[in-house]
Order: C-alpha cells, then sequence, then structure tokens
C-alpha cells in the first residue's frame, strides 16, 4: 500500500477515534446514584451495582451483580416492600427484585422495552413501575403484571399514592400529571399541558391538592380531584425535584439553585435562598432543620425559617445531584466523581464514614 | 471554548429551528444542515477556485516539463513546485480547507444532536444549562425523536424480514461515492492530485458509512442532507462533472 494511503487511513482512524471518545464509554454514569435506607443497610444504586453498606460502619454487605456487565446499569433508587424486597429498574429495561439481606435475584420483570430512571411505588402489595418508554407497569409482589398504563412521554418520576382515593398520581415528561385508579390502571383524568415536563414527584396533601414543579419554572397546585389548577407559582429555574410538603409550606429547589418556602394555600413564596449551584432534587426536610445539596457539590442546612444552620456549606469534591437520606441520625450523601461513592456526616457535617467500593 | 463556540450554538439553532418546524427534529436537521451549506458557500467557492487555478496550472506546459525533467528527484520536484506554485498565486492548500472545516462540524453535531435530545437525565441537566434565553425549551422538552422509521438518538436499521438493515449508512456510502466522484475533476493519468482524490473517493465513502452505521440515526441524516445539498450545489454552479460516472474507455 502507498505511504499516502496509509496516512490517509491514519487520518480516518483518528478521526473515527475523536468521534468515538465523544460518544463516551460504555459504563459512563448517565444519571446519578440513587439510595434508601433501612435499619440495618444502605442500599446504593450506581452505575454497574447494587450496593447494601452497613449502616453503622460504611462496610459493604453485598452487591449485585456480583461482575459488572456493561449492558446492566442502575441509578434509580431502590424500593423496600414490606415483604422483604429491594425492587429496582436497571437501564438494561429490566425491573429486579433483591434478596435485600443477600441480594440474591428473587425475580425479574422483562417487558418493558427502555429503561428505569425513577424509582418503583410500592403500596400495598402491589409495584408501580415507572418506565422511560412511557409507560407504567403494576406488577403484584411475585413480579406478575397486573396492568400497563400508556402516557405520551417517558416517565422519569415516581409517583404518588392517594390511598382514600385507591388512585396513584403520575408525572410525565409529556407535561401532563395523570391520576390513574391503581386497582384497574384506568385513567381517571389527567391535568391539561402543565407547559413543562415533570421529573420530580409531586407531594400529596390528604386534603385533596398535589403540589408540583415543572420545568416551565412553576410550581403548581392542582385539585387532586379532577386535576384542575388551583395556583402557579414561578420560580427562576426549571424545578426537577419534587416538592416536600411539610406543616403547610413546601420545600423546593430549582436549577438556578434557588431553595423556596412557599406557602400552600396562597403559593405565596414564605421565603427563598439563594445556593452555589443547582438543585436537581428534592431537600431533606427533618423537624427542625432543612437539607440540600448543589451540583456543585455543597451541603447546606437550613432551619424552616430560611436561616443557615450550619455557618457555611460542606463541599466533599464531585458533584451532588441526589437528595440526602437520614438515617439513625446519621446524614447519608452520595457525591458522584469524589473519592467515595458515600459519605456518612453527623448532623454538624462533620465525617463518621465513607465507602469506597472495592476492585472486583 | 468548545462547547461556547460550537455545541452551544448548534444546540440552540436546532432547537430553535424545531420550534419553528413542528416540532419535528429530522427535518430541523435537515434544514440546520442547509443552513450549515450556506454559512460555508464562501468556503466552497474558494475552494473550487483554488481546485481550479491548480487543474489549470498542472494542465500548462511548464507543470508538465518539470514532471518529466525531475521524474527521478523528487526533492527537487517538489520545490520547483512550490516555487511555481507561488509563481502563479496558487495556494495548494486552498481546496483542503472546505473539508477540514467539515470534521468540526460532524463531531460537534454529533455532540448537537445527542445533547438536544437528552435522552439521560445528565444529558437533560447538561442540556438545561446551556439554553439560550430566547428558546422556549421547557415547552419543546422532550424533543420528539420519532422521524420516518428512525430513532434520531439511536443508530438507524430498518426491520426487512426480521433483519435490521442499515438504510440510512448505505444511503450515506452511496451519496458520499457519488459526491465524490461528481465534484473530483478530470484529470490525467498519472497525476498526483488524481491519486489523492482516487484514495478519498475509495476511502470517505466508508468512513462516513461506517460513522452512520455506528452513531445516532441524527448524523447519518445530517450525512445524507449535507452530500445532497452539495451535489444540488454543485449542480447549480455548473461544476459538477457527469462524465466522472461513466467508466472511462481503454
Amino acid at each position: 500500500m502507498k505511504p499516502r494511503h496509509l496516512t490517509f487511513i491514519a487520518l480516518i482512524i483518528f478521526l473515527a477515534a475523536t468521534v468515538t471518545a465523544c460518544a463516551g464509554g460504555a459504563t459512563a454514569a448517565t444519571s446519578w446514584p440513587g439510595f434508601v435506607a433501612d435499619d440495618q443497610n444502605i442500599y446504593l444504586a450506581y452505575n454497574q451495582h447494587i450496593y447494601a453498606i452497613d449502616l453503622a460502619t460504611g462496610f459493604e454487605v453485598w452487591r449485585f451483580p456480583g461482575e459488572p456487565d456493561n449492558k446492566i446499569t442502575f441509578y434509580a433508587a431502590p424500593s423496600l416492600t414490606v415483604n422483604g424486597q429491594l425492587i429496582v429498574g436497571g437501564y438494561d429495561h429490566v425491573l429486579y427484585s433483591l434478596n435485600p439481606e443477600t441480594g440474591a435475584v428473587i425475580w425479574t420483570f422483562s417487558d418493558a422495552k427502555d429503561r428505569f430512571i425513577a424509582s418503583s411505588l410500592v403500596h400495598d402489595s402491589l409495584i408501580f413501575a415507572p418506565n422511560a418508554g412511557q409507560k407504567l407497569f403494576a406488577l403484584n409482589d411475585q413480579g406478575r403484571l397486573r396492568w400497563t398504563f400508556e402516557s405520551q412521554g417517558a416517565h422519569w418520576a415516581k409517583p404518588v399514592t392517594d390511598p382514600d382515593c385507591n388512585c396513584i398520581y403520575l408525572p410525565s415528561m409529556d407535561h401532563h400529571i395523570y391520576s390513574i385508579d391503581s386497582e384497574t390502571g384506568r385513567l381517571n383524568w389527567q391535568t391539561d399541558d402543565l407547559g413543562g415536563s415533570i421529573v420530580g414527584t409531586p407531594a400529596y396533601d390528604p386534603g385533596g391538592v398535589l403540589y408540583s414543579g415543572t420545568f416551565a419554572r412553576e410550581v403548581v397546585a392542582i385539585n387532586a380531584q379532577n386535576g384542575a389548577v388551583l395556583w402557579r407559582t414561578p420560580t427562576d429555574g426549571w424545578v426537577w425535584g419534587g416538592p416536600v410538603l411539610v406543616d403547610g409550606s413546601l420545600f423546593l429547589g430549582d436549577l438556578n439553585g434557588t431553595l423556596y418556602a412557599i406557602n400552600t394555600q396562597s403559593g405565596e413564596i414564605n421565603w427563598k435562598i439563594q445556593a452555589d449551584g443547582p438543585i436537581s432534587d428534592s431537600p431533606l426536610v427533618t423537624e427542625d432543620t432543612i437539607y440540600f445539596n448543589t451540583e456543585t457539590g455543597s451541603i447546606y442546612a437550613v432551619g424552616k425559617d430560611g436561616s443557615f444552620v450550619w455557618p457555611a456549606s460542606k463541599t466533599l469534591g464531585g458533584k451532588l445531584y441526589s437528595t440526602p437520606i437520614l438515617a439513625d441520625e446519621t446524614l447519608i450523601v452520595a457525591p458522584v466523581g469524589a473519592d467515595a461513592l458515600l459519605y456518612a456526616l453527623d448532623l454538624n457535617g462533620n465525617q463518621k464514614w465513607t465507602f469506597i467500593p472495592s476492585e472486583n | 471554548m468548545w462547547d461556547t463556540l460550537i455545541i452551544n450554538p448548534m444546540v440552540n439553532t436546532l432547537l430553535w429551528i424545531y420550534s419553528i418546524l413542528g416540532q419535528n427534529f429530522g427535518l430541523s436537521i435537515i434544514l440546520f444542515t442547509l443552513l450549515v451549506r450556506l454559512l460555508t458557500y464562501p468556503l466552497t467557492a474558494q475552494q473550487m477556485k483554488s481546485a481550479q487555478a491548480m487543474q489549470e496550472m498542472q494542465k500548462s506546459k511548464k507543470w508538465q516539463d518539470m514532471q518529466k525533467k525531475y521524474k527521478d528527484n523528487r526533492e527537487k520536484l517538489a520545490q520547483e513546485q512550490m516555487n511555481l506554485y507561488k509563481e502563479m498565486g496558487v495556494n495548494p492548500f486552498g481546496s483542503c480547507l472546505p473539508t477540514l472545516i467539515q470534521f468540526p462540524i460532524i463531531i460537534g453535531l454529533y455532540q448537537a444532536v445527542i445533547r438536544a435530545l437528552a435522552v439521560t437525565p445528565v444529558q437533560l441537566l447538561d442540556l438545561s444549562i446551556h439554553i439560550y434565553p430566547f428558546v422556549n425549551a421547557a415547552s419543546l422538552i422532550p424533543l420528539n425523536n420519532r422521524f420516518l422509521w428512525m430513532d434520531l438518538s439511536q443508530p438507524e436499521r430498518l426491520p426487512i424480514f426480521g433483519i435490521g438493515i442499515p438504510v440510512l449508512a448505505i444511503f450515506v456510502v452511496i451519496t458520499t461515492y457519488l459526491q465524490s466522484k461528481l465534484m473530483t475533476p478530470i484529470s490525467q493519468p498519472g497525476e498526483q492530485g488524481a491519486q489523492m482524490a482516487q484514495a478519498m473517493n475509495l476511502y470517505m465513502p466508508f468512513l462516513m458509512g461506517w460513522l452512520a452505521y455506528s452513531f445516532s440515526s441524527g448524523l447519518a441524516l445530517y450525512f445524507v442532507a449535507s452530500n445532497l445539498f452539495t451535489i444540488i450545489q454543485y449542480a447549480a454552479m455548473g461544476k459538477i462533472n457527469w462524465r466522472n460516472l461513466i467508466p472511462a474507455r481503454k
């Protein structure tokens, strides 16, 4: 072959390699960690594994699968059932039920055509699994399909349940919230177009009102009987995480980095504070403190009046997208791109332990 | 810098076109390609001018004599050629620039399509911070990634009798080959330029076809549209060599 041809082929390979590099590796993280805790363990879904981590020590109890598989990744926070199952959806279009004590597979559900980005809602003996393929699957606790509901958009948010009316409320990226009969899967009502996608779980007030943030830079209050909008409150940026309802106030953050406290009756903003980066998930609201994270890697603790509890935000390195959780007086956060996958902090923000997965 | 100069303008232009074209992302890519062709027209015109000057120079007696005189001394030949380029005011790389410009556009468009379609949370979060204020992205998202039989965020395959046929990648190979053949000036056998052109005509369609086969079909759609617009553009300017498609008689 002539040297000129070789040069040209080398140029082609260089271009192909450049474009391929732009596409990223097969296991590059496409979302952020999701995690949940019970009395014993924290269950963390991130990239190629589900990890069970001892809550007291931070030691790994088990991981699933034992060996990484490039085709299987997990990001949605697992859900615990009352009868001892850990439900977690994968980006491989499969919903898994695992034994929380051992990580062994109890059953799998493989009828979905797209990824499970959102957590499943577990209510009574039913599992409601939203899927990015525009469907919501209702399964019994043996993994058998009970019914399927289809909308016009992907579902990236966990639904919320209303036990009084036997219905669930499903937010969708198609700009609507759907009320669905939890027994039959039949549509009760759907909202009008809310102006933007909903990727956070709405807050439900047993008084009959749903509250949700949208990409249309708004928080909306919706009549849970018929889907009518009761009020709208503008925000500075897209609202990604769902609002948290406590004592007549809604607490939520937006991608502009603003944390809001909103009066549920009027929709008026009681107070708001500016953080140092986008807030992409719900805050954690305890009896007297609100903890929230920013994408720039800061953890804030503020009082319910908007005053700062910690004099300055804490940074651990990496980016923080997921809601922190509180378990046994321990604050757990899961940064992306930091030295460890999990950090356990005391309520003053001091580090108790970290979790760094061992190499396989 | 790359994001600011290449990706963000591309993403926002795509979103803006998408909003005015009835939320059809496939048509948005095609119209975007047309815009790119129009914007790079001055470069295309310069390329044609340079190619024509080069072709005329290579037909000149002085050039032909030089080839014969220094056929056994490549170093001297190269030196004399450079002198002739200078004497006749021809830039030997003038016709390469528009081709090189295509590379960052291809890479940028691939990233822009993936970013705009935002099929994962990280991509969508990333998109949210790169949207210009005049684009009402909240009302557009999620983008409709369906176009004809394709999911524009995925490599394209048309299932025929249970087999996924990469129709668009085949179109990319054909149109790239046609474009290369039709736009190559008729040259004398043995010319250095002709040898390079032959190499381009041989390898480029397969490179583009491989990229179209492997990456999102949005990129493949750009390749096909770009090739067709280029052929139409050159045909309108009377610069197409239709005789290149007919095998030469021996």
